[in-house]
């Protein structure tokens, strides 16, 4: 995050503290779609995902004066939507069987090079594919708000765990997009 | 934070529209934001609390009519004005958490530190004109000590509601501006950094 990012979040978080209408505004403009992309991707109800997306800018305004780390915004933000919709998860089914689809998955060999991601469309399709563990990770990755000590953060892992689990995300998600590929090849 | 190509990020956020159009649902989430829907039980409470204001209103209105000193035993100008206010806040009161209680909803237009405030005034008003309705039969009996005593705790009611007050709007002038300052603050920052960032470009090219 750079300094000019970091000084906009606490400005932001201070003029909402001041129940400034266009900072709240301003607020849910920014942070509307990636906490709704982020959340589509943890649940797969459209209706279910907007009613925990409410849920979530309701915790954000009751917690923004307690909000310590007022530069850390985006993590803050994402943290709430995650506990949100695995809140939710657990009322439907319980955790266990939502993170389950993980174990299912084929071991992908180690022998990817190229993990270049360009094609917004493939990737979009290829998340859907993945693992809520692994697609949960990409998707933190892909929206590209958080570091990777952020992103641990907010799934409350140690780093050293994200890079691995995004290491076999990627190469997970590669694969699943070659065989598509030769499929319709 | 890495961005190491912003367009696969704007494109994705681009494939998950909902179908409800996006500046209903940010207005809506806004919305969300500035308000707070009350359960039925608080809407209940507030309810019983419009009607507790509004028997404390009337109760004021038959005190004004009952206690009233006529001329010459106190002022009827400092005990119109006490009762005035006691009114007015009592009126208040009433209107906003029963506005609220309606309504089913607190936030923008009605704050809880709103109700709470003129509860308070109303409350510390009421008492105020209960103590004094009770001492008042003094003036009775020794009209001129009477009304030192009587006098003399008014003021002193009065004098502890000014005080309270005046701290609690000055408390609030402070952190407003103090608040104030630190948004210019972060927009003098905001604009160095902004302004670092571009040099920054430009001895890069």
């Amino acid at each position: 995050m750079t300094e000019k990012e970091a000084v906009y979040y606490e400005l932001l978080v201070l003029r909402c503290r001041q129940r400034q209408r266009d900072a709240l505004e301003e607020l849910v403009r920014t942070w509307d779609r990636p906490l709704l992309y982020y959340i589509r991707r943890l649940v797969e109800d459209e209706h279910e995902s907007l009613q925990i997306l409410q849920q979530t800018w309701v915790k954000v305004l009751q917690g923004l004066g307690r909000l310590r780390e007022p530069r850390k915004l985006p993590m803050w933000l994402y943290s709430i939507a995650r506990k949100s919709a695995l809140s939710h998860l657990r009322s439907r089914y319980s955790e266990q069987a939502a993170f389950q689809r993980e174990a299912e998955l084929p071991d992908i060999p180690d022998e990817s090079t190229d993990l270049r991601f360009e094609d917004a469309e493939q990737i979009h399709y290829g998340l859907s594919r993945l693992s809520l563990r692994h697609r949960e990770v990409l998707t933190l990755f892909f929206l590209q708000d958080l570091s990777l000590e952020e992103i641990a953060s907010v799934l409350e892992i140690p780093v050293g765990t994200v890079k691995s689990r995004l290491h076999h995300a990627k190469r997970t998600l590669k694969a699943i997009l070659e065989q598509e590929e030769s499929s319709h090849a | 934070m890495h961005r190491p190509d912003k367009t696969v990020r704007e494109r994705l956020l681009d494939m998950e529209t909902p179908n409800v159009n996006q500046k209903e649902a940010c207005e809506r989430q806004v919305q969300a934001l500035l308000e707070r829907r009350l359960s039925v039980a608080a809407r209940i409470g507030l309810g019983l609390l419009a009607i507790l204001g509004a028997l404390l209103v009337r109760d004021f209105l038959y005190l004004w009519r009952w206690a009233l000193p006529p001329d010459g035993e106190m002022s009827r100008s400092v005990t119109g004005t006490v009762w005035f206010v006691g009114v007015a806040f009592g009126v208040v009161y009433t209107a906003l958490s029963g506005y609220a209680a309606v309504w089913g909803r607190l936030g923008s237009r009605i704050r809880p530190s709103l109700i709470a405030g003129t509860g308070t005034a109303m409350a510390f008003v009421y008492i105020v004109v209960r103590v004094f309705g009770m001492e008042y039969p003094l003036l009775r009996y020794d009209p001129h000590d009477g009304r030192i005593l009587l006098v003399g705790q008014l003021g002193a009611a009065v004098f502890f509601l000014l005080v309270f007050g005046g701290l609690y709007l000055i408390l609030r002038v402070v952190y407003r501006m103090e608040s104030k300052t630190q948004e210019k603050l972060l927009q003098l920052e905001y604009r160095l950094a902004d302004l670092g960032e571009k040099i920054d470009k430009q001895q890069a090219r």
